[in-house]
């Protein structure tokens, strides 16, 4: 039994396509916030108590960034 | 475990006695790290048993359509693709917070003073230091079920400071800890009391 979209009844005002977008830019906004958030607390972290797998823990939260700028531009232009 | 064990090289130690490669922000000079303590992995199996659930999620959706034989139609091959990937997004920003948050919630015992470091929340740094001479009183405390499985628990430690009690939560072998804490409490008084007669 397929699932359509109309069970949800969202596409009746915009469209499915439109909603999905716009919830996916919007995630991938907040992503990207909260990525940059990420990165500032592990800088913070880092420097009040510098260990040897700190760099690497910047690296991942750099990562991070980049994965969700990668995701946003994406979501911009996949749909 | 014994204490006097030479130094811990291992950064993910949770009871590391002379750490090698840490300093930490506001280190004096000739200020020696002598124990290193973090909260026990034993803490983190909610965060890893979250983080496996949320992991199998997709495929248990994924199975549970198969099995009712459903079939979601509304959705490209590409959309789901995208979702896929901001669910999975979504699981390692949790991961990755929580690791963080375990990895960096920090005590400190040099032999000049005890140093609690608190990351509480986002963007929020504490940092809490007591002197070896104003430290009072040491209770290690060991509860629960798993607190006595593992062998954690909190040592609250009691100064004359500005911060009036020291938390070190859910930290391994807190009896250790304690007697740790008292032996350079001890030895800081002795060094005083020499003085003093000098």
């Amino acid at each position: 039994m397929p699932i359509s979209s109309e069970i949800f009844n969202i596409p009746n005002l915009l469209g499915f396509g439109f909603a999905l977008k716009a919830f996916a830019i919007l995630f991938a906004v907040f992503y990207v916030i909260f990525g940059l958030v990420i990165f500032r607390q592990t800088q913070l972290m880092a420097k009040a108590l510098p260990s040897a797998i700190s760099p690497f823990l910047k690296f991942i939260a750099i990562l991070q960034i980049g994965t969700s700028l990668a995701l946003l531009f994406s979501v911009i232009g996949v749909f | 475990m014994d204490l006097d064990e030479p130094q811990t090289k291992n950064p993910l130690a949770t009871f590391a006695t002379k750490p090698v490669g840490i300093t930490f922000e506001s280190q004096e000079e000739g200020e020696q790290i002598l124990l290193l303590l973090r909260p026990h992995v034993a803490t983190l199996i909610p965060a890893i048993l979250v983080t496996i659930f949320l992991i199998l999620v997709p495929i248990i959706l994924n199975s549970f359509l198969l099995a009712f034989n459903l079939e979601i139609t509304f959705l490209t091959s590409g959309q789901s693709f995208l979702l896929s990937i901001f669910w999975y997004l979504v699981v390692f920003a949790y991961a990755f917070y929580r690791f963080l948050f375990w990895y960096f919630d920090i005590y400190i015992l040099t032999n000049e003073r005890i140093v609690d470091f608190d990351f509480r929340g986002v963007l929020n740094k504490e940092i809490a230091f007591a002197t070896l001479d104003h430290i009072e009183d040491i209770s290690p405390k060991t509860r629960g079920f798993f607190g006595t499985l593992f062998n954690f628990g909190d040592v609250f430690v009691q100064t004359a400071g500005t911060t009036p009690e020291f938390n070190f939560r859910r930290v391994p072998n807190p009896d250790l800890v304690a007697q740790k804490i008292l032996e350079q409490v001890r030895g800081e008084e002795e060094e005083a009391s020499g003085d003093a007669n000098k």
